[in-house]
């Protein structure tokens, strides 16, 4: 397994997925033209992480300032695949970045939480 | 094929600055090449000239002088040993203390003088007697034989003068030069006293020819241009490679400082050799060289041009002019080869660079050509999709007043607009497909067609219910393999329903119903998902809102486009609170002012970022 680091562009953002540090985070904004392009390999990444984690407690990290509908629906699946491994007892956690004058990423994460179970905090940047 | 022309124009210029910086990197290369070329062979030239005139006056000259006084010393010294045996012979001093009167004697004596100045290379040997003041003498005439004669002295004859101011102030032994009456030559004569100054019998010696050393002179010295003197004490040249000079002052033919100089050496030790020069009328340097002559205030004085004297140096200064010039020639010639063949690589270089940049010009006059095709369907596109947007006059009619942001991010999009009037009742549509472009407008066309037959064929006054129809048929046409998630497309989409402009119900999937009255903003929340995905089934949350219509609202639908754009310090979207306070604050005398309201708002924010998604902003009145 290793590590898979995306750099950000304009209109993806950084993508940091460490199984050493049971880390996965998302740093800028997501608007790419294809977005299942940009989120499939993490799909694959998250999937075999999940078998390896075992009892590690995961922080997935979130520092949206845009998110379009398509990405939206990507982080959608990514987190419905977390959801699933957390109801099936693993030790997940997601803090959600926010700025009180975006108004905008707030809202996404509350769009977000409302259909799984992870524990899920709001942080003020 | 104009892009061609002009492209190739371009790159004939481009060669021209290369090659007009090679030329000027060659040329001052080579200027560099020929300064130091140049400087190196001036150096060397005028360090071998300097070393050539040193060792000339150190080592040459003065070997020159050294060696001529020596060789001239060594033959005055044998004729001064040789006047020195004739004066002592015990015989000879017998023979004049008895007035050469003993006959024996005096054949011994004679015979004594002629095998001398026959045997040896003197022209004279003689033997003259206080006593009866004669004077007896050999000559030598060459070829071992003499004359032998006998004068008699006279103070009265001014050419035996030398007898007697020698007898005046007795030497053991000097020299005299002198004219010889009987062989008519100038001699010098190296006199020996016979007996002692207290006690002096007379003077015997040898006399050399002149000539002869002369002679020697000339040929010992080096240059055509130098003379070589033996000067005596007076400063008379004695001897001189050049007859015509004897005889006379050397200050006649060099400067007095000079000539001091020479004077001034006299007393110096024996051996050393003294060097000077002096510039000449002509402007001519002399080296010149003087030794004094041992036994003797005899100066031997030796001058030669510095032209002359280190004629080597044009040999040299030609040579090296000549070296110089061939080396220049050498190096730049092969400097230019060299450079040329550097040079050539870089201009092949630059003409692959330019026949490769002439393809990518052809492939872009063909992509141009292909874009071109594209451009003008997705053009053509574009009247399609705004000719199934309902027109300006249209939603005249159907409104009090309203107005309308329809900007796709691309020539066509994926956000629209629709309203069908049927009897009394409005049917409005606004919507936001999957994506923006081509792929956007293509899932307009089947909404369009779908709404259509929706309120064609069964209701007209409950939107929730067509959302429920428009799902369901999307789905059917859309999304046959649900598994992929890469092709899972729906739309954003509210509904109203408008039944005489006195009530509007109100259903949406992802877009809100904004309604202001005055200052107040009252907002219909969308049920939270789109319409056609894969996923989506809508439950009992969808329901419609019914709300009567009062005089002066303005209803406003709006597609995420708005509050998506990008924009302000921070690059976030503008976002739903400035939205709001954008409804709140617009003046809705006149949706006209509205509409540049929202527009001028949009652009202040995105400033020069481009347009993010697909925008559609719809505000009506209805009474």
């Amino acid at each position: 397994m290793e590590k898979y680091i995306v750099e950000a562009t304009k209109s993806t953002p950084y993508i940091y997925l460490n199984h050493e540090e049971h880390k996965l985070l998302f740093k800028g904004q997501s608007f790419p033209e294809n977005a299942y392009n940009l989120y499939e390999p993490i799909f694959t990444w998250i999937d075999k992480y999940l078998e390896e984690v075992g009892n590690n407690e995961t922080t997935v990290e979130f520092i949206l300032s845009y998110v379009n509908t398509s990405s939206t629906k990507c982080l959608i699946l990514l987190l419905e695949k977390l959801n699933q491994a957390y109801l099936q007892g693993k030790k997940i956690l997601v803090n959600w970045y926010y700025d009180e004058e975006n108004g905008f990423d707030y809202e996404m994460g509350e769009d977000l939480k409302e259909d799984i179970e992870i524990p899920f905090n709001f942080i003020s940047i | 094929m104009m892009n061609n022309k002009k492209f190739q124009d371009t790159g004939k210029a481009n060669i021209q600055p290369y090659t007009g910086n090679v030329f000027r990197i060659v040329l001052l290369a080579s200027c560099l090449i020929c300064l130091s070329v140049i400087v190196t062979g001036i150096l060397s030239y005028t360090s071998i000239k300097n070393a050539l005139i040193a060792k000339s006056k150190s080592q040459d000259m003065v070997f020159i002088v050294k060696s001529m006084s020596e060789r001239i010393q060594g033959r005055i010294q044998r004729a001064m040993e040789t006047s020195y045996i004739i004066a002592r012979n015990p015989w000879i001093i017998k023979w004049i203390e008895g007035s050469e009167q003993d006959a024996e004697l005096s054949q011994t004596v004679m015979e004594n003088l002629h095998d001398i100045a026959t045997s040896y290379d003197y022209h004279n040997t003689f033997i003259a007697s206080l006593k009866t003041q004669k004077y007896y003498f050999e000559d030598n005439v060459g070829q071992g034989k003499s004359t032998a004669g006998i004068y008699q002295l006279s103070r009265k004859n001014p050419a035996d003068l030398w007898f007697y101011n020698f007898l005046a102030n007795p030497q053991p032994i000097s020299l005299n030069v002198n004219y010889d009456r009987g062989m008519d030559d100038t001699f010098l004569f190296v006199n020996a006293l016979v007996g002692n100054s207290d006690n002096p019998l007379g003077i015997a010696g040898v006399g050399l020819s002149l000539h002869d050393i002369s002679a020697e002179f000339h040929q010992f010295k080096v240059g055509q241009q130098s003379s070589l003197w033996l000067v005596d004490e007076n400063g008379i040249i004695q001897l001189s490679d050049d007859l015509n000079k004897r005889g006379k002052n050397f200050g006649q033919f060099i400067p007095a400082q000079v000539v001091n100089e020479i004077r001034g050496n006299k007393g110096s030790s024996k051996n050393a050799v003294k060097v000077s020069e002096y510039t000449n009328s002509n402007g001519e340097i002399i080296d010149i060289a003087f030794h004094k002559l041992d036994h003797s205030n005899w100066m031997l004085v030796y001058q030669i041009p510095r032209a002359e004297n280190i004629s080597v140096i044009n040999t040299l200064r030609r040579n090296t002019i000549i070296t110089i010039a061939l080396v220049l020639l050498f190096a730049v010639t092969l400097f230019y080869l060299v450079s040329r063949k550097i040079a050539n690589p870089y201009k092949q270089a630059l003409l692959l660079n330019l026949e490769l940049e002439k393809k990518v010009n052809d492939r872009t006059v063909e992509l141009r050509e292909i874009n071109q095709k594209v451009m003008d369907s997705i053009d053509y596109a574009q009247k399609m999709q705004e000719s199934i947007l309902p027109s300006a006059d249209e939603l005249k009619t159907l409104f009090q007043d309203y107005f309308l942001i329809w900007r796709p991010k691309d020539v066509v999009g994926g956000d629209f607009y629709w309203a069908r009037q049927i009897g009394d009742t409005i049917i409005l549509a606004v919507g936001d497909c999957t994506g923006h472009g081509v792929p956007g407008a293509l899932l307009t066309m089947t909404v369009n067609a779908i709404l259509f037959n929706i309120v064609t064929d069964s209701c007209r006054d409950n939107p929730a219910h067509m959302l429920e129809e428009l799902n369901q048929f999307l789905k059917q046409v859309l999304n046959k393999d649900i598994n992929s998630a890469a092709t899972d497309d729906g739309l954003d989409i509210a509904i109203c329903c408008i039944k005489n402009k006195s009530e509007l119900i109100y259903a949406g999937a992802n877009i809100d119903l904004h309604l202001k009255s005055d200052r107040e903003l009252k907002i219909c929340k969308s049920y939270k998902k789109g319409v056609g995905y894969a996923g989506t089934i809508f439950d009992e949350g969808l329901t419609n809102t019914v709300l009567p219509v009062q005089a002066g609202d303005v209803f406003i639908l709006s597609s995420d486009g708005f509050l998506h754009q990008n924009g302000g310090d921070k690059d976030y979207p503008f976002g739903k609170k400035r939205f709001y306070d954008l409804i709140k604050n617009s003046s809705s005398l006149s949706l006209e002012m509205m509409k540049n309201e929202f527009a001028t708002a949009l652009q202040e924010y995105m400033k020069d970022e481009p347009q993010r998604d697909d925008i559609v902003v719809l505000g009506f009145k209805l009474g």
